[in-house]
């Protein structure tokens, strides 16, 4: 049974050492979700937004963190925002903060390429709620939908 | 018939990239994108990162050849690198630069010159592999 919520890890173990593989298409969304995701690389933006819009999700793209803030301080409203650590200009990590100062209480999930010692917790202490290791894998994500779907009943 | 062979054999080279733990489960999910409305993700998704990597290892060439290294530079580099070749379900080539992040790291000379030279020229093949995934999927859309 995969985790009902994400963990944080980037990996389902389900005590076999055997991984199992879950899809983007697991999931069937009964009400409209958005989603912002923050990528300098466009290639993993893209990526990113494919694997969301896949699930059910409407996408917006940007590729900065000053962008990510500007469009926030618009009001625009995202379900979720997805957000590499590694940014241009501003990285993930003061982006977070700025969103959250804002104001913004949206489910945030940091990504990185590369999780170091104390990242994770960095992440979390400026008001993430989620940090993956890249690429944002269906384990990790597919919980998340559900639980702002209010797929589980319990929340 | 053509259209089918095709298919074929891009199914098959893909299953021996698999094999050879060039790739992993997240080129299927990547692959599991394309679709009707997006006939060319993958070609066109494959070709960015093809792109992308070709400049990213030729940049970390460079400075690794540099007489006095900006492990900085080199930890940036091989960051996106990963990042990218991760999200296409490039695990070899992550596998790489996860090496080369951790010697960097460390400031491990000898161990992020070992790390670098033999992974990061097999990886310059292992992208090869990703231009002629590209190449077949473009032929079969054609």
């Amino acid at each position: 049974m995969a985790p009902a919520f994400p963990s944080g890890d980037d990996r389902a173990d389900f005590g076999t050492g055997e991984h199992k593989q879950f899809s983007f298409h697991d999931i069937v969304l009964r009400n409209r979700l958005t989603a912002l995701v923050v990528d300098g690389v466009d290639f993993c933006r893209l990526v990113e937004q494919g694997f969301l819009r896949s699930c059910g999700l409407e996408t917006q793209g940007v590729n900065n963190g000053d962008a990510a803030v500007e469009l926030i301080a618009s009001g625009a409203k995202f379900d979720l925002i997805i957000i590499d650590m590694f940014l241009p200009v501003m990285d993930g990590l003061e982006t977070t903060r700025r969103i959250r100062a804002l104001g913004e209480r949206c489910k945030i999930v940091g990504v990185s390429a590369y999780i170091g010692e104390n990242d994770r917790e960095a992440f979390l202490a400026a008001g993430g709620d989620v940090f993956s290791e890249k690429p944002v894998s269906p384990e990790v994500l597919i919980p998340i939908l559900r639980e702002l779907d209010g797929q589980y009943s319990n929340i | 018939m053509v259209g089918t062979t095709l298919s074929q054999q891009l199914n098959n080279y893909i299953q021996t990239m698999h094999e050879q733990g060039i790739l992993d489960y997240h080129f299927d999910h990547v692959k599991a994108l394309q679709n009707e409305e997006n006939p060319r993700f993958v070609m066109e998704v494959i070709s960015m990162f093809a792109h992308d990597a070709e400049a990213g290892i030729a940049h970390l060439t460079t400075v690794l050849n540099s007489a006095v290294v900006d492990f900085a530079k080199v930890i940036s580099f091989v960051h996106q690198l990963k990042g990218s070749s991760s999200s296409i379900g490039g695990v070899r080539m992550a596998l790489a630069c996860r090496e080369i992040r951790h010697a960097c790291d460390n400031l491990d000379k000898e161990r992020w010159r070992e790390a670098s030279s033999s992974p990061m020229r097999q990886d310059a093949v292992n992208h090869r592999c990703w231009r002629q995934i590209a190449i077949n999927n473009r032929n079969i859309a054609l």
